[in-house]
């Protein structure tokens, strides 16, 4: 097991309630596990605790069997890359450059850039199908590239696990689909992967497990048919969703008032 | 690339262009001949006026030039504000204010002024970290400077006050070294600022790989393998010595910490392992050139070169105001 959690509670400061209260987590190689929720429900939270990055009530998250609290930033980034949902583009940089800064956690005391860090680098905006962009300013990119640009670094800290929050939440149906297909080749090679993501079509469709999350309380998780069927979607979101398998996957249509249920059609 | 290679070559040129120049005007203009002949012979005529007055001017306006823009170029990476310096964040205020009550007291050593002013800068910048923090929690880069210049602002009434209540005489030479003059350079001076200066210098120099980390924000910093908070108290305490050491040697000046950086990111790029050494080179080369100015515009009088960097500065700042989106 790569990352775990156990009974993690999470608390503001102010807040009533706990943003996460008593969660359980588990996250292993080859695996690709989606973290859904309506918006506030803690899915945020939930990797933040994960990865140490906020203080816990009470629970505990290891990593690779020892308490993350015990990891330096530098030894956890060798090992667990997180593309978050939003960085600061203060300074205009290039994308090889910007790629680079992933190599941050192996360099000497110097931080200066040695050829394998140059290769690594080349190799991961290769495989992010993004070294023809590697001379651009990352801000003149759109928002695809710039996503494959940030799933780019994360590759070039060669981790183990892959944590992502809402990548694919400003992209349209062609770049997330092309992000989810990279994230799956990535993990059918032995990558454990963490995918916040408000998208539960897709998530059916890519994840191996999903955890899906109501007001910081786990309401279902397992495998994707366990957990996205139409009572448990509906009462989470608070909303009626209907649910049909298409290509053995549930998939789910929101309903309008007065929509009338018919039955599932035939597979085609 | 072959071209970035060359426009790198800029910020040192103009260091070596603006040294020579700097020694050769001033109250009376000595030839380049006799600079060079003032430099190797202690017999030449222009020996003691070369060796005793300008060269430490020279040497000491660079170095206040460079760490200057070194303390600049750090803080808008860790407040993620182009807009940020030491002027404008209000350690420069708080360094003098510092400085000026260590003076008030005559202290016995000259040592004590930086260190009081030291104490200064820390205080300023803690509280205008504080002032930036909305609701307590987030760092609003914008917040920042607002509270930057507050801060400034008070303590500079509080200096005035000070300076209004001392003896007519120190009055006037208070506040020629308030608006930032190199005219009390000497050896000695030179040898205390290279003293504070020399160990944060270094530092900041080195913790260039973190400065581009830490200016995509503090989580994504974290989570790519920076020290977040260690990295900070870095920063903020190697800035705040710097801009001790500068204002206890030459007052304030302002806008080098401002300008130097962007101008040098256009030349280099932003990356800050490159970028530092380019911005200490060219904060040198604006400093020398801007007290070069201050010596020759209104001979025999000198300008304080604080005055020339607002002159040239605010200008500056004005369009930058309009080009950065904050």
């Amino acid at each position: 097991m790569i990352l775990k959690g156990h009974g993690l509670t999470v608390r503001y400061p102010d807040a009533k309630a706990p943003a996460l209260d008593r969660v359980d987590f588990e996250l292993a190689s080859g695996r690709l596990v989606a973290v859904a929720g309506p918006n506030g429900s803690g899915k945020t939270t939930l990797l933040r605790a994960l990865l140490g990055a906020v203080r816990v009530e009470s629970g505990h998250a290891t990593l690779r069997g020892r308490p993350v609290s015990d990891w330096s930033p530098r030894m956890m980034a060798r090992e667990i890359a997180v593309v978050p949902q939003w960085e600061e583009m203060t300074f205009p940089m290039r994308v090889r450059e910007s790629v680079m800064l992933g190599r941050y956690a192996e360099l000497g005391p110097l931080r200066a850039e040695r050829p394998i860090d140059r290769e690594v680098v080349a190799d991961a905006l290769h495989r992010c199908d993004a070294l023809h962009l590697q001379d651009r300013l990352t801000h003149t990119l759109s928002a695809g590239e710039r996503q494959r640009v940030r799933l780019a670094r994360a590759l070039a800290q060669t981790p183990r696990a892959l944590v992502l929050d809402e990548p694919t939440s400003a992209l349209d149906v062609r770049h997330e689909m092309e992000v989810f297909e990279l994230i799956r080749h990535l993990v059918d090679d032995g990558l454990a992967c963490l995918i916040v993501t408000h998208h539960l079509n897709v998530a059916a469709r890519y994840a191996d497990t999903v955890v899906l999350l109501d007001q910081g309380v786990v309401a279902a998780s397992g495998p994707v048919s366990d957990v996205l069927r139409e009572e448990v979607v509906s009462r989470v979101f608070e909303w009626p969703v209907t649910v049909t398998p298409v290509f053995g996957v549930p998939h789910m249509v929101p309903l309008r008032p007065g929509d009338v249920r018919t039955d599932p059609p035939a597979a085609s | 690339m072959k071209v970035r290679r060359l426009l790198a070559l800029i910020p040192l040129t103009a260091a070596v262009v603006t040294i020579v120049v700097g020694l050769a005007v001033g109250a009376t203009s000595i030839s380049l001949a006799d600079v060079w002949a003032g430099l190797v012979s202690p017999e030449a005529s222009a020996a003691v006026v070369v060796r005793q007055i300008r060269l430490p001017r020279v040497v000491l306006a660079f170095l206040v030039g460079g760490t200057l823009g070194l303390s600049g170029a750090s803080l808008q990476a860790i407040v993620r504000n182009p807009l940020a310096d030491p002027y404008l964040l209000g350690l420069s205020g708080g360094a003098g204010l510092g400085a000026v009550l260590a003076m008030a007291v005559k202290p016995a050593s000259p040592w004590i002024v930086p260190a009081a002013a030291f104490v200064g800068a820390m205080g300023a910048i803690a509280l205008v970290y504080r002032l930036g923090l909305v609701a307590g929690r987030r760092l609003d880069p914008r917040v920042l400077v607002l509270g930057g210049v507050a801060v400034g602002s008070f303590a500079a009434a509080v200096m005035t006050a000070i300076l209004t209540l001392s003896p007519a005489a120190e009055l006037r030479n208070a506040f020629l070294w308030l608006l930032g003059g190199l005219s009390a350079a000497s050896w000695k001076a030179l040898i205390i600022f290279g003293a504070y200066a020399i160990g944060p210098t270094i530092l900041l120099m080195l913790r260039g790989r973190d400065l581009d980390l830490l200016a995509l924000g503090e989580e994504p910093a974290q989570f790519l393998g920076t020290n977040v908070e260690r990295s900070k108290r870095m920063v903020y305490g190697a800035a705040s010595l710097l801009t001790a050491a500068s204002v206890s040697v030459c007052g304030i000046i302002g806008f080098v910490g401002l300008i130097v950086p962007h101008l040098t990111r256009r030349l280099v790029g932003p990356m800050h392992r490159t970028l530092l050494p380019a911005v200490f080179l060219s904060g040198g080369a604006l400093l020398v050139g801007a007290d070069a100015i201050a010596r020759t515009v209104v001979r025999p009088i000198e300008l304080p070169v604080g005055v020339v960097t607002a002159l040239v500065g605010v200008p500056v700042f004005a369009l930058l105001l309009r080009k950065v989106s904050l």
